[in-house]
């Protein structure tokens, strides 16, 4: 069979020409990571290259069955160190094959490359070199990974700078049973990384799939094309929302034979492993420890598969929905399936949601109502009570929120009372800071309004109308309350610039400043 | 109270511009009128200001005789010292006196017709509440001192039909709205003055007349005003306090029961006032003076006045008297004890 570079959707054809290496006898696994955050000087230092290593070989050890003393793994190191690895990996493989064993090498890289090597810090290493290294071990099946690609400026890139479309040619004679070579990105495209994930989004998902996520027909068991087709779908769909190109990973393949190749076994349990079940139809991220933890693994909402094997201990899972995200801590015991319970994380939506920049909604909208109370504008009036209605728009830093204020107030003076009427319409804008549960808000605004007065008199007193100007600051907290509901309570120092007349009949353009206190309900929508 | 709906298209036309200035507490409507006032003179000690109020005055109101507007204000005392009073308040509707329909009739007035009269009351402000203060009873004591009432002077408001300046109408408010009036002093009738209706006795009045009309006074008149202190004088923070004066006791037996214009039929023994103008055969039983009251007898010796008076503590130190007085027809015999043989 003549070896053929594949796109995912001719990925069925390679899954039916792989061959059952997990079903043979006994099959040693070799593996030789190697991670390098380091290029040539004029390359930008990666930032998760290593630890995409470390997580990968932490995978193949504990659930690929890829014995300890079978993993190499070579951080920040030369292409001396890789190639002296990589010698030394064939000898042993050499040597059991001689023995009538069977064995598979796994090759995995994630650092810099341009069209031609990989870049280990001031090193190189030809891909051809590479290519033959692999090539010539003596393993029935090899698989080599290659994260890597080109320069790029955003969502720290892999690689420093432009090149040629990327492609690392194998020999379409492979000298054994078969070699799977499977790039990050195709050529011309950039391999990327993402913060939030702090990995690489190929070895990022590529990982998930091989602890649970890409099982897509349940067996318990991972094979590469569910690994690959998990890591394909993913990291397009992760990358075509950054600012950097479209990352398509590829898959190219020399088989003889039929079969799957059986990467990692999740199921199969081990005492020191533990299994997360989560429910269907949701999108969850799962993080060691807390919210700031580190990325472990992703499952999609739309994979079959809905466990995860996790190595004991605490997570923090994140969960997105098309409105909401729950969160929430869980711990995953070792031996023991834990389920994951909506109802037991939080949910955040609207504009904490927003706020917390999660990328699933970029804007809330709400309606508030409320009552408020200010204090008097002049000496000797009693409280301004009313209500507002404000319409709320949440952005991820900034809520906007025009509002319509109402307030009315009595003086009963001497043979004459007083009813004082205040209209305003106002703008404000807040910071918000979601703690807990709680939200506090700090901003300001300004606003017109329509002061009012009417008099109850023996005698004669018309009504009187003027406008005022208005500049505000405001502190609010607030809380959910429901699904949609939440309520706030503000406190407002406000300015009135307005026209006064005083006991003499002068008129003067004056200023009062008053206190404004509201509580309001408020509904998402 | 709603904002009306007429007022919205100008609250929207405001909606850009500064239409009107607001008001705050100080406000206390537009001026209706302003009474103009003169302090000249002051025999007690004063405190460094004196405050000047407007109180409208219903002496034929069941309860309160008082109607207090404290549309006052601070005099600063250094005399002599003008001041001005805008008056922005209408009289309270209990302050308003409603003719009879017999006033009615004979002025050919609108039935609406009403007015209300009022004056000043100067005062210190004891308990610094800026407003005079005014209690129910002879019992109870106004934390502020009154210093002078110019009683003579008064300010008259009217709704309605003017009455002429002629004849009893001289006695009544002669323009519609405000009017400042000086009032003629009163003095005692004489015997041959006094004349009842048939039927009646006391209901006619024998009690002093103003010697002239009162006297309409121009906007800018200032009135003279002396500070006195008398004691008598913190009566008038008294709401039950009819004022200075004699009145007479049918008067105040009106008010205090109520009785309109004599309407109460009274020929019982126990009347005290005899007032049956509907039967003419009653007639009234004669007045005789008591024993020791001081008699003034007409020339020819059929008619004879005399008063007897006494402080009604229930009215705050009104002076209440019996103006008592008979007069015999040419063909009447002398009655026994009659006093003017």
């Amino acid at each position: 069979m003549s070896p053929h570079r594949l796109t995912v959707t001719l990925l069925p054809v390679a899954a039916l020409a792989v061959f059952e290496v997990a079903a043979q006898a006994r099959v040693e696994r070799y593996a030789v990571l190697v991670g390098n955050n380091h290029g040539t000087a004029q390359e930008t230092p990666l930032r998760y290259a290593e630890d995409d290593a470390v997580r990968l070989k932490d995978v193949l050890e504990q659930l690929g069955g890829f014995p300890a003393e079978n993993l190499v793994l070579i951080r920040n190191g030369s292409a001396d160190s890789l190639t002296r690895a990589l010698i030394a990996t064939n000898d042993r493989i050499r040597a059991t094959t001689s023995g009538g064993g069977r064995a598979v090498l796994f090759v995995y890289y994630s650092g810099h490359a341009d069209a031609e090597a990989l870049h280990l810090g001031a090193s190189r290493l030809e891909l051809r070199e590479l290519e033959q290294l692999v090539r010539g071990s003596a393993a029935g099946f090899r698989i080599l990974v290659l994260d890597a690609c080109r320069s790029g400026r955003l969502t720290h890139v892999k690689g420093g700078k432009l090149a040629p479309p990327f492609d690392v040619e194998l020999e379409r004679t492979l000298a054994s049973e078969g070699t799977v070579f499977l790039t990050a990105s195709a050529a011309g495209e950039d391999a990327q990384e993402s913060d939030e994930l702090a990995a690489s989004f190929f070895t990022h998902y590529f990982v998930s799939g091989l602890l649970g996520a890409a099982d897509q027909d349940e067996n318990g068991a991972v094979t590469l094309d569910e690994a690959y087709r998990y890591a394909y779908e993913n990291t397009l769909r992760s990358s075509s929302r950054t600012a950097g190109n479209v990352q398509h990973p590829t898959f190219e393949y020399d088989l003889r034979g039929q079969g799957t190749v059986v990467v990692t076994m999740p199921e199969r349990g081990r005492p020191d492993r533990a299994t997360l079940s989560f429910p269907p139809g949701r999108f969850f991220l799962v993080l060691q420890g807390d919210a700031d933890g580190r990325v472990v693994a992703e499952l999609g909402a739309r994979e079959r598969t809905r466990r995860l094997s996790v190595r004991p201990g605490r997570y923090f899972l994140r969960s997105r929905g098309p409105t909401s995200l729950l969160e929430g801590t869980v711990t995953a015991s070792a031996g023991r399936e834990t389920l994951i319970d909506e109802s037991r994380l939080v949910r955040v939506e609207y504009g904490r949601l927003v706020r917390k920049g999660e990328g699933i909604r970029r804007v809330a909208h709400g309606l508030e109502v409320g009552y408020q109370v200010r204090t008097p504008l002049y000496e000797g009036a009693f409280l301004c009570q009313g209500g507002f209605v404000g319409y709320v728009l949440e952005l991820a830093a900034l809520s906007i929120e025009p509002r319509l204020a109402f307030c009315r107030d009595t003086i009963d003076g001497v043979n004459i009372a007083t009813t004082a009427y205040d209209a305003d319409l106002e703008l404000r804008l807040t910071h918000a800071w979601d703690i807990g549960r709680w939200t506090l808000s700090l901003g300001g605004g300004g606003g017109l309004g329509l002061l009012y007065e009417t008099f109850v008199i023996r005698g004669k007193a018309p009504d009187r109308a003027s406008a005022a100007a208005q500049l505000a600051g405001e502190i609010g907290v607030g809380r959910d309350l429901a699904r949609h509901l939440y309520w706030q309570c503000r406190a407002e120092g406000l300015l009135f610039l307005f026209d006064r007349q005083d006991a003499e009949g002068r008129v003067t353009f004056g200023s009062a400043l008053a206190v404004r206190g509201s509580l309001g309900l408020g509904w998402h929508f | 109270m709603h904002v009306r709906w007429k007022t919205v298209p100008v609250m929207l036309l405001c909606g850009g511009i500064a239409c009107d200035a607001q008001t705050d507490r100080s406000y206390r409507g537009e001026v209706l009128a302003t009474i103009h006032g003169r302090i000249t003179k002051a025999d007690v000690p004063t405190p460094p200001e004196v405050r000047v109020a407007l109180a409208w005055y219903q002496p034929q109101a069941s309860s309160s005789q008082w109607h207090l507007v404290t549309q006052d204000q601070g005099v600063r005392a250094q005399f002599p010292a003008s001041f001005t009073l805008d008056v922005t308040v209408l009289p309270p509707e209990s302050a308003f006196t409603h003719p009879s329909m017999h006033t009615i009739q004979t002025f050919n007035l609108d039935p609406n017709t009403r007015w209300a009269s009022g004056f000043l009351v100067v005062y210190e402000d004891g308990n610094g509440n800026q407003s005079l203060d005014i209690v129910s009873s002879a019992d109870q004591t106004s934390p502020d001192r009154i210093l002078a009432v110019p009683f003579d002077y008064n300010i008259e408001y009217l709704e309605g039909t003017p009455f002429p300046n002629t004849g009893l109408g001289k006695y009544f408010p002669h323009s519609v709205g405000f009017q400042l009036v000086r009032l003629a002093p009163n003095q005692d009738q004489r015997p041959e003055d006094c004349e009842d209706p048939v039927g009646t006795h006391y209901y006619t009045a024998c009690d002093p007349v103003p010697v002239g009309p009162q006297e309409d006074l121009a906007a800018s008149t200032e009135i003279p005003i002396e500070l006195t202190g008398s004691p008598e004088l913190q009566h008038y923070a008294c709401d039950r306090y009819f004022g200075a004066g004699e009145w007479a006791d049918w008067f105040v037996y009106e008010t205090k029961n109520n009785i309109r214009d004599g309407s109460e039929l009274c020929d019982r023994p126990d009347c005290p006032f005899c007032d049956n103008l509907l039967d003419d055969s009653m007639r009234c039983p004669i007045d005789l003076p008591p024993s020791g009251a001081p008699v003034t007898c007409s020339q020819d010796r059929r008619a004879y006045v005399y008063k007897t008076c006494q402080m009604d503590a229930s009215l705050c130190g009104t002076t209440v008297c019996h103006f008592g007085h008979w007069g015999l027809a040419s063909t009447d015999p002398i009655p026994a004890g009659w006093p003017c043989l």
